[in-house]
């Protein structure tokens, strides 16, 4: 079980307005249209405006859903191009939860956020070095060649 | 420490809690089992 964890919970407390929809209610059927649906878990961000800034499917267990929703809080950060507080959130997510699923992408997109950031391609390589040094197998590390 | 989880089930309701606290909203859809 994920949500009994009290640091599970403590992030969603600290960060999050939390909604639950269950898909097999006719009432939820607007909601499971509008947002295209179709398997569960299914865990979505938003902004204030109801748009989706970052989705993920599947079951974590605690820790590993730990990491993947502060990388999902820190990327919509990001994407609302609020730099500083992506940056303590994928900071955040990597010091606690190196060895997670999700910590490549946090250190592939923490890079990205220093470069968006400041302007400075240094904060970018930086960033992608340290993906490469310490996450050499991932998806990410794949994702940041650009020969 | 939360207690537990407060859990909306209206996304006008956190849409609006989200514009006025500043947080994301974390909607989850889920199927009881």
């Amino acid at each position: 079980m994920t949500y009994p964890q009290t640091f599970v919970q403590t992030i969603i407390s600290d960060y999050c307005i939390p909604i639950q929809v269950n898909n097999t209610l006719d009432e939820s059927k607007p909601m499971v249209a509008g947002f295209r649906h179709v398997w569960t878990p299914d865990l979505r961000v938003l902004d204030a405006d109801g748009y989706e800034l970052y989705r993920w499917n599947g079951y974590l267990p605690p820790a590993e859903f730990a990491a993947q929703l502060l990388a999902a809080l820190a990327h919509a950060r990001l994407r609302l191009r609020q730099f500083d507080a992506a940056e303590v959130l994928y900071a955040d997510a990597l010091k606690r939860f190196p060895t997670a699923l999700a910590a490549p992408e946090a250190q592939y997109f923490s890079g990205v956020t220093g470069y968006r950031k400041t302007g400075e391609s240094n904060a970018l390589l930086h960033g992608w070095h340290e993906l490469e040094k310490t996450y050499p197998g991932s998806e990410w590390t794949v994702k940041q060649n650009f020969d | 420490m939360p207690d537990e989880i407060r859990w909306l089930s209206s996304l006008d309701e956190a849409i609006a809690q989200s514009k006025k606290s500043g947080k994301l909203v974390l909607l989850d859809f889920f199927s009881p089992t």
